[in-house]
């Protein structure tokens, strides 16, 4: 199903602009073998298509990344289209000291961050399933496009729960057990990401999975109850 | 066990879950492991959330953050294509009108000097054998013939334009100095060396990645004889890519920004450096069509001689002029013409001391070079002792106050080659140094550069 997405995305050929200023989203079988360092150095020449082919490559980390921090399509949506937007602005001044997709994730979570505070730091969402326009409930798991088959129902409300409780998580905590669990990063990379030491990063992710922990069994312990 | 030693085994067992304790540490974990059930049930635990969290399904993004992306991205690239495009005419029209208000200011000028000093001509002066002391263009000029040999790129002083108020002698430089710096650099300088310092921009345009290599090579050595030479350690060095404005499509430069101060950028572009090759030709000069590029210099092992850097440019940039400029070149007889271009001798700038004169009042004559050397000196730049050589030409185009650099090498007379990039921007004037590699293959390659004929 992916593939097909992927396949359909990259039929829809260029976009063109009237000035010649175009994005190129196909893949050759060339651009899939091009390193990153090397598409950032021809986007920093000004070469749209090499920044096209970098959007392809990331947009659905950044977005996975970004949905489960935020839990909401939309604002997931928008933090990835913002991501992007400013890698484009501030590629010039990319130095490559850094993967570029450490960076990349680097502005992403800080985006995150930003708009989650601007909001108010209130919980992403609350452990009692759909109440307040779940994004899990409104956007099945099923439209996991990784999944042909879709989960079971057991599996489904786990992966609920497990996603519900994640949202309790202050932002921190989530952004270190997202990248390590979830994008499977190692220490070193989320400390680039967070910009904070290791040990911090080993810290979070601990005390986050400790948290969740004790909300999962809590939800439990809610469920054999009721 | 306290409290902070259970957690700090808790953040153990986390670390060794996902491999990235010590040796040492995971074996002390393994041995803990074996011996407490305790801590086995917490490492299941955690590696029981962590598979959970791993297998949340993966949310692909939408078609539609993909379109916006690009719909996005389409236009801030094209309105920064634009802003490109405005900026060069902006910059052409800038140099236009500049160029007839210098004319303007230096006769006046001139025509001041000459009332008030023996005619005695510039080559005349050339040949004393006065050293007067380094200046802040001579560091830079310096600081550019000691670079690496083989390095490419362009070093752009950008100095400010010629006012005649102030020009014909101000005490209060800063503040003219000041007063000529445009908001926009005032802000650069600001934002990126918290400080007013001179602005100075590199430009890198080289046309492939062996050039960007020698030119970020170029760069470091630069930096760091300017360092030393006495550059300012907070005057502001930038590098900035004209790829959409200069360069054709066939040779895109592999350009790197930069916006540092020059104390910091060895270090910055240390992770960028490349290997140089072997030689390096200074130019400065312009190539007009038809006419003779300006001679060459050759530097070899690193070292070029002070007064060898640059020949002046025996024809003007402007086509208009070029007719002019070969009649005036041909009443010239060899010895005025060795006279009046660099030698190893320093050529003492006019109009820098009151034993300097210059003489009659000509767009083309050597007093107009000393109308250059004042226009410099009044706006806290000192005119270089090998000024001579970069004010010939300017001299030759438009009363000295567009600096240009260009040519390439094997474009000869007529061939192909890319044209001067002379302008003035915001109120001042770039003065450009082209530093071009020795290589056959440039030689052989050189194409001409439509972009930059505009």
């Amino acid at each position: 199903m992916a593939a097909e997405e992927r396949a359909a995305r990259g039929n829809r050929g260029r976009w063109r602009a009237s000035n010649g200023v175009q994005i190129g989203v196909n893949r050759s079988a060339h651009e899939t073998n091009v390193t990153d360092a090397e598409l950032v150095q021809r986007a920093q020449r000004g070469s749209a298509a090499a920044f096209g082919e970098l959007v392809l490559r990331y947009q659905d980390r950044i977005f996975n990344a970004c949905y489960r921090m935020c839990r909401q399509h939309a604002d997931a949506q928008d933090l990835t289209q913002t991501t992007f937007l400013r890698a484009l602005e501030a590629l010039p001044r990319f130095r490559g000291g850094s993967g570029f997709y450490t960076w990349l994730f680097r502005i992403a979570i800080n985006a995150t961050m930003t708009q989650r505070r601007a909001a108010g730091r209130r919980p992403v969402r609350s452990l009692d399933r759909g109440r307040d326009g779940d994004a899990e409930a409104s956007t099945p798991v099923a439209a996991s496009r990784d999944c042909a088959a879709g989960p079971s129902v057991e599996e489904d409300e786990l992966q609920q729960r497990v996603a519900e409780a994640l949202a309790w998580l202050d932002e921190e905590f989530r952004a270190a057990v997202v990248l390590k669990d979830i994008e499977g990063m190692d220490y070193a990379e989320i400390a680039e990401v967070l910009e904070v030491p290791v040990g911090t990063v080993k810290s979070r992710i601990h005390r986050g999975r400790m948290m969740l922990r004790e909300l999962l069994h809590d939800q439990r312990a809610a469920l054999d109850r009721a | 066990m306290t409290g902070r030693e259970r957690e700090q085994l808790g953040e153990d067992l986390s670390a060794y879950l996902d491999g990235e304790l010590a040796a040492e540490r995971a074996q002390e974990v393994e041995r803990l492991l074996s011996e407490s059930a305790e801590a086995r049930a917490l490492l299941e635990e955690l590696r029981g959330v962590s598979a959970q969290l791993g297998a949340l399904p993966r949310v692909l993004a939408p078609a539609a953050v993909t379109s916006t992306i690009v719909s996005q991205a389409e236009r801030q690239l094209r309105s920064e294509r634009a802003r490109q495009v405005r900026r060069a005419w902006v910059v052409r029209f800038a140099g236009g009108v500049a160029a007839a208000a210098a004319v303007l200011v230096g006769g006046v000028w001139i025509g001041y000097e000459a009332g008030r000093r023996s005619p005695a001509p510039i080559a005349l002066q050339a040949a004393r054998p006065a050293a007067p002391a380094p200046t802040a263009v001579d560091k830079l000029g310096v600081a550019a013939r000691e670079l690496a040999p083989g390095d490419v790129g362009e070093i752009t002083r950008t100095l400010a334009a010629p006012k005649p108020e102030v020009a014909a002698g101000s005490a209060d430089r800063a503040a003219y100095r000041e007063q000529l710096l445009g908001e926009k650099e005032r802000r650069e300088a600001g934002e990126l060396a918290g400080s007013g310092a001179p602005l100075v921009r590199v430009v890198v345009q080289p046309r492939d990645d062996a050039e960007y290599a020698a030119a970020v090579a170029m760069l470091r050595s630069w930096a760091a004889t300017s360092s030393a030479a006495g550059l300012p350690q907070d005057a502001l060095v930038g590098a900035e890519a004209d790829r959409d404005m200069v360069v054709p499509a066939s040779a895109r430069p592999v350009a790197q920004s930069f916006g540092i101060p020059v104390a910091e950028l060895p270090g910055r572009i240390g992770q960028l450096e490349g290997q140089a090759p072997q030689g390096v030709y200074v130019q400065v000069g312009t190539r007009a069509g038809g006419a003779a590029l300006p001679a060459q210099a050759e530097m070899q092992g690193g070292a070029m001689q002070h007064g060898n850097v640059v020949q002046p440019a025996a024809a003007p940039a402007c086509a208009t002029q070029a007719k002019d400029e070969r009649a005036a070149a041909a009443k010239r007889t060899p010895k005025e013409e060795r006279a009046g271009q660099p030698s190893s001798e320093k050529p003492a700038a006019a109009g820098r001391g009151p034993e300097k004169k210059p003489e009659a009042a000509s767009p083309r004559s050597p007093a107009s070079r000393a109308a250059v050397a004042k226009v410099m000196d009044a706006n806290s730049v000192p005119a270089p002792a090998s000024l001579a050589v970069w004010s010939h030409e300017l001299t030759d185009q438009m009363l000295g106050l567009l600096f240009t650099g260009a040519g390439e090498l094997g474009g000869g007379p007529g061939g192909p080659g890319p044209a001067t990039t002379s302008f003035a921007q915001g109120g001042r004037v770039t003065l450009r140094v082209l530093l071009l590699p020795v290589s056959p293959r440039r030689a052989a390659a050189s194409q001409p550069n439509e972009e930059r004929r505009e």
